[in-house]
């Protein structure tokens, strides 16, 4: 296992922000920690990193202990903060360069490094920009870069695409994943359940330090009893149309309403061709209709009865 | 040693405002020394001669004698063509000090010598006068030596006597200027510029100490630090070097400055111990810089709290103003900061002729109360480091 983390405990006075919290992390994985704000993915993370003092539990990095001192395990490892960590009074370049000097010393092998971990985000014509002239998009593929330069074995990225635009949320989605197929094992945090679904080989779910599922994404949506939602654009509907269409097996829910109807169905097969038959022979005309799989803000909704993004 | 280079490019990005003040000590240095030329200390010695007048009611030898006494250490100004209105003249002469010193010599003044009779010779001369001083010393000698001679031979005449008298009071009064110290500091522009070295230096250090410590107290680059494999140890060093160097390179272009603004005493024993000092200040002032830097928050903050310390230090130190002439209270509270310490230092210093263990014991003293200053500024700034750990 890259990382062992077992029953952790972290409390901030009277809040209990991790309860005894378990898991592991192995080799190869893109590990996600999905959570809405103030579940405890940021404390976790930097528990795991010693940052932060913890009252109970152990915490192992390569099969060792970590605690502040253990600058060997460190060496290997890359952080992208949540907050982004750089200086501004140097260029994209030297901050790249400072982060990469800490791991690794030889100028000439750094220099290497620094010009591939540019490349890698993008920032070939931004090297001799400060920080403060860049977008945000740009500044968080910078705190990218620096975490990531010295080619770590485990890369730690606690929400590195905040307040990010689609275009460098994509571009930063797309370096994770080619991270981990050279080799990198990634924890990746995120509110943004999207991003999780889109990247990570498993995933784990928090809520308030505690932890709500574990699994592949497949498996988390295995958990729960929802199936499919349809949404279908109609046209002067009649309630007895409407009560033909809850009338139908394996439907939980329909909701006329603007012109849409929404029917939600439970876990089964041929929910879609159940609905697409009823509306041939109810004689409802329809224009566009859209099927969308639960999600994971669904398992979440309905494990802990609220929404993932609140 | 990446952590060495990030601080000596955050002083570089600073650099700026430091030069300023750099830049202020070069003026002020500059129109200090046009206005006070070097000295050259008291090398040779020359009379200077009062202007007197004299009114002689009689005309005898001894009268005579008087005047031509008197004409040695004074230039007689003649009053002749003012005898009608005499009073108002010399009034006027001396408010005006034309004239420091009217002298009427009344008639009877021989007889009354030659009987050994008590005489006085009338004077009128400007109030608080020295030079005057200088003329009724004169005028007495010359009373006390007539006096002597008729004492000594009751039948002396006025020819006899005053010629005695001169043989006397001729003899020319050989002067030698004896400098024991030709090592000494001359003029009073090298303490003054070691002075104001102060206002500069400690404005410099906490501009400079603070952009660092603020870049470096950010709780998300201490936290990003604390995750590289680089031993807090070996950072901090790396940190304190790095300042260590600035406060150095600092301590040099101001000290150079002060050389070449007084180059005529720039190899004198005392500008060794002016510099030795000013290190010593330096180390003080990192010291100061350090607390500084730990309780402020902005970069904002940092550029106001280093002119507030600065200027107000120096002001009650007697940076601008001699400790001499600033009062009693304000010394006793200037005392409770190192720069009043470092100026009293260089006062001593600017005197001193001899540099024997003896004459230096009070200067070593001031030396050590400098760095209990330094020494009581860490351990404050570590115990606020420690209170600022622990809160985040």
């Amino acid at each position: 296992m890259v990382v062992k983390v077992n029953q952790l405990v972290k409390r901030y006075g009277d809040l209990l922000a991790l309860d005894h919290l378990s898991f592991e992390v192995a080799e190869g994985e893109i590990f996600g920690l999905l959570g809405p704000n103030g579940s405890g993915k940021t404390t976790a993370i930097n528990c795991i990193l010693s940052l932060l003092k913890y009252d109970k539990g152990d915490v192992s990095v390569f099969g060792k202990p970590m605690t502040p001192e253990s600058n060997d395990l460190k060496r290997d490892i890359g952080i992208v903060m949540q907050e982004v960590a750089v200086f501004d009074e140097l260029t994209v370049y030297e901050n790249i360069d400072y982060f990469c000097g800490l791991y690794v010393p030889d100028k000439k092998a750094r220099k290497l490094l620094v010009e591939e971990a540019i490349q890698f985000v993008g920032l070939e014509d931004f090297k001799k920009f400060y920080p403060k002239k860049l977008s945000g998009g740009l500044l968080r593929r910078l705190n990218i870069a620096c975490g990531i330069a010295h080619k770590p074995k485990l890369i730690i990225l606690d929400e590195p695409t905040v307040a990010v635009d689609p275009q460098s949320r994509n571009k930063i989605l797309e370096g994770i994943v080619a991270l981990n197929k050279q080799g990198a094992t990634i924890i990746y945090t995120s509110h943004y359940m999207e991003e999780v679904e889109q990247i990570c080989s498993r995933i784990m779910i928090l809520d308030k330090g505690n932890i709500v599922a574990t699994g592949t994404k497949d498996a988390l949506k295995g958990m729960i009893s929802l199936g499919e939602k349809i949404t279908v654009e109609t046209f002067d509907l009649t309630t007895a149309q409407v009560d033909a269409m809850r009338s139908l097996p394996n439907i939980l829910e329909v909701i006329d309403q603007a012109g849409v109807l929404t029917i939600r169905s439970a876990k089964g097969k041929n929910n879609l061709e159940n609905v697409l038959e009823a509306l041939k022979r109810e004689h409802i005309s329809f224009g566009k209709i859209h099927s969308e799989l639960p999600t994971l803000n669904d398992v979440f909704l309905e494990i802990t009865g609220k929404e993932l993004r609140d | 040693m990446p952590v060495f280079k990030l601080c000596l490019k955050i002083i570089n990005k600073n650099k700026m405002v430091m030069m300023v003040y750099i830049l202020a000590f070069v003026m002020v240095s500059f129109i200090v020394r046009s206005f006070n030329k070097p000295s050259e200390g008291l090398t040779t010695y020359s009379d200077t001669k009062v202007s007197i007048a004299i009114i002689s009611e009689e005309d005898t030898p001894l009268t005579k004698g008087i005047e031509t006494a008197l004409s040695r250490i004074a230039e007689v100004k003649s009053l002749e063509g003012y005898e009608d209105n005499l009073k108002e003249t010399i009034q006027d002469a001396l408010y005006f000090r034309a004239l420091h010193m009217v002298i009427t010599i009344p008639e009877g003044f021989t007889d009354a010598i030659l009987a050994g009779e008590p005489m006085t010779i009338k004077a009128q001369s400007v109030p608080g006068s020295v030079e005057s001083m200088q003329v009724n010393l004169l005028i007495n000698q010359y009373l006390n030596l007539a006096r002597l001679y008729v004492t000594a031979d009751e039948a002396i005449g006025a020819d006899a006597l005053a010629s005695a008298i001169a043989s006397v009071m001729d003899q020319p009064a050989e002067v030698t200027i004896i400098n024991p110290n030709p090592d000494a500091v001359q003029g009073d522009l090298m303490p003054f510029f070691f002075n104001y070295l102060a206002y500069s230096y400690m404005f410099v250090m906490i501009l400079g100490v603070s952009s660092i410590m603020l870049v470096f107290n950010r709780k998300v680059i201490k936290w990003r630090n604390a995750c590289g494999p680089m031993p807090s140890l070996n950072m901090s060093a790396q940190l304190l070097l790095a300042i260590a160097v600035f406060a150095v390179v600092v301590w040099l272009i101001l000290v150079t400055l002060c050389l070449v603004f007084d180059s005529q005493n720039a190899f004198k024993t005392n500008t060794l111990y002016f510099m030795l000092n000013a290190a010593i200040f330096g180390i003080s002032v990192l010291g100061l810089s350090f607390l500084l830097a730990n309780l402020i928050k902005g970069k904002d903050a940092s550029s106001a709290v280093a002119n507030i310390i600065t200027l107000s230090t120096c002001f009650l130190s007697g940076v601008f103003v001699p400790q001499a002439f600033l009062g009693e209270g304000v010394l006793k509270v200037a005392s409770y900061f190192p720069t009043y310490w470092y100026v009293k230092a260089n006062t001593q210093i600017a005197v001193l002729t001899r540099f024997s263990f003896a004459s230096l014991k009070e200067i070593l003293g001031i030396f050590l109360i400098e760095l209990g200053f330094a020494a009581a500024f860490i351990i404050v700034s570590l115990a606020v480091g420690k209170r600022n750990q622990l809160r985040t």
